[in-house]
């Protein structure tokens, strides 16, 4: 398809009125959802020629990939309802504070290697869906704990979830050249390692202000530099478990650190952290039973995924959908799916949840610290906070659906790289985090854009392994403005509507992040 | 108001009539569908305005 102009701005006009309505009025995810998909329908009908027909099977499809989500949502708000009943939040604060009396500590702990470690194994979302209400726990205020957690996720977009999103970019480009494999691996693990301590920093100075960044500077430098690098050395002998390696060396190395005469040390602390009540009934549980959850968590998740029979054995269960194919007027076709998007229930992240919240639930059930019909408030309370957010999710996917299936996501970046020429570089990350931003997923962004970059560089004849690696960082980095991700972090700490200003205190930091990868690129 | 709460489940109403309609092509019951997701959707929006008003 020819580009026009006039086409490349109504494929921008959903993501404009998104942003509009996230950003500037200030909207909540799920107020401004329909509004993207009406939007996204009017432009796919009148400037895409696509049929009523085509529209509807590209919601469903959208929909269906919303299920994915949706089934962490609630198990993950069962887990939250289940250590906020159970009074493991409070155990958790009172336990952190005898690990280190450094507020800073603790959260950098919490909402940067325990999150990036979660990232490393789950994804999905769980990072912060798990994350956010334990740093409210800890007397975070909800607000800076979504937005620490967001920062905390994001490095591990490409290689957590055991490399997913970068399985996603090598099934779109051709990367048969050893030589050109190792340099995208370089290039992506170097970025993320660099986003990542900025990520650091960030936390800190987001915990305990200018005072905390000095106080723990060498620390997060430290730490980051171990993550970071050891990232870079792990990816190249294994992509899959480098992240995961790397986050549950650091989490053994943030007890150590929390155990140094230096930490030991209380520090004056300043900034979003609320000043919390000594704790009395609750404190019967230990830090231990308090994290039993998310141990369950953890153990379930490496022994489904790490042991290759027990994943093959669960995931022999898959639920998928065929969907026929379909053209526009303009001739842009989508392929025909005997099994599109096919759902493995027992080896998803959701399953991991539940089957933690369950246990959990159980444990704390008969240790008395869960009263008689705990569970119906559990149940009922998840409940109520999963509509919101499931009314989110089910219409931004479904806008996102609709762009790709009629050609308007491939405009936008077919107009972005005919627009900025020799400066494409600059621009290949913002090109992997409209993917992120739209769909929510560094995997989703990478399958949509990995192809095309991938054109995109051979045709330009630039380095082909920077620039699939600007597509996957810029995918990472746009996580943090994720309008499902931002909503996951919102519900569970109970401030629902909030999601424009948490985008709209992140565009920033993501846009420069993206223009730095961008320019270190097109200079090197 | 007790209307409007159940409006959502017009959303999960609306994927088997996007799914059908959408894969044997009829324009009309494809339209009703996305309308019908639409309405289901906007259910927050709505609730955003009476509480304007």
């Amino acid at each position: 398809m020819e580009f026009d102009i006039w086409r490349w701005c109504a494929a921008l006009t959903p993501i404009v009125v998104l942003l509009i309505l996230l950003v500037g009025f200030r909207w909540g995810g799920d107020e401004a959802a329909s509004c993207g998909l009406l939007t996204a329908i009017a432009t796919g009908a009148f400037f895409f020629g696509a049929g009523w027909d085509m529209l509807a099977t590209a919601a469903a499809k959208g929909m269906w990939n919303a299920i994915s989500i949706i089934i962490v949502v609630f198990p993950a708000l069962a887990i939250y309802q289940v250590s906020r009943e159970s009074g493991g939040f409070a155990a958790i604060r009172y336990g952190m504070e005898q690990f280190s009396p450094d507020k800073v500590l603790q959260i950098l702990a919490v909402g940067w290697i325990f999150v990036g470690f979660l990232q490393g194994i789950t994804g999905f979302g769980v990072p912060v869906a798990v994350g956010a209400p334990l740093l409210v726990g800890l007397g975070v205020r909800p607000f800076t704990a979504v937005l620490i957690t967001l920062l905390g996720q994001a490095w591990g977009n490409t290689f957590g979830t055991l490399g997913l999103a970068w399985d996603g970019l090598m099934a779109q480009a051709d990367l048969s050249d050893p030589f050109v494999w190792r340099n995208t691996v370089l290039w992506t693990a170097s970025m993320l390692g660099i986003a990542n301590i900025g990520a650091g920093f960030i936390i800190t100075y987001l915990a305990g202000g200018l005072k905390g960044v000095k106080r723990n500077g060498v620390t997060v430098l430290a730490l980051g530099l171990l993550q970071g690098g050891g990232q870079l050395w792990i990816a190249l002998l294994n992509p899959m478990l480098s992240n995961f390696i790397v986050t549950a060396l650091a989490l053994g190395l943030m007890f150590i650190i929390g155990k140094l005469p230096y930490y030991q040390r209380s520090a004056e602390d300043s900034g979003p952290v609320r000043k919390t009540e000594p704790n009395s009934r609750e404190n019967r549980m230990s830090m231990q039973q308090a994290f039993l959850p998310y141990v369950f968590l953890t153990v379930i998740a490496l022994v489904v995924l790490l042991l290759g029979d027990v994943k093959d054995y669960l995931g022999q269960w898959k639920i998928a959908l065929p969907f026929a194919g379909k053209t526009t007027a303009l001739g842009i076709g989508t392929a025909s799916y005997s099994k599109y998007s096919p759902l493995a229930p027992l080896i998803h992240s959701g399953a991991f949840l539940l089957v933690s919240a369950a246990a959990g639930y159980y444990w704390y059930y008969k240790k008395g610290y869960i009263s008689e019909g705990g569970w119906r408030r559990i149940l009922n309370n998840s409940f109520l906070q999963t509509i919101p957010s499931a009314i989110a999710v089910l219409g931004l996917l479904a806008m996102a659906k609709i762009m790709d299936d009629t050609g308007q996501t491939a405009v936008l970046a077919q107009g972005g790289a005919a627009a900025a020429g020799p400066l494409y570089p600059v621009l290949a990350p913002f090109v992997g985090l409209i993917g992120t931003f739209m769909t929510s997923s560094n995997l989703s962004s990478n399958i949509l854009f990995g192809g095309f970059q991938y054109k995109v560089a051979a045709i330009l004849k630039v380095d082909t392994a920077a620039i699939l690696a600007a597509q996957t960082v810029g995918g990472a980095i746009g996580s943090i403005i994720a309008p499902s991700k931002v909503l996951l972090g919102t519900t569970m700490v109970g401030i629902l509507g909030e999601e424009g200003e948490v985008i709209r205190r992140f565009l920033f930091v993501a846009m420069l992040a993206c223009l730095m990868a961008g320019l270190a690129i097109f200079l090197i | 108001m007790k209307t409007i709460t159940m409006l959502p489940a017009l959303s999960v109403l609306a994927f088997p009539v996007l799914y059908f309609a959408g894969n044997s092509g009829s324009q009309a019951y494809s339209a009703a569908g996305l309308f019908l997701l639409l309405f289901g959707l906007m259910t927050p929006l709505v609730k955003k305005l009476l509480r304007r008003r």
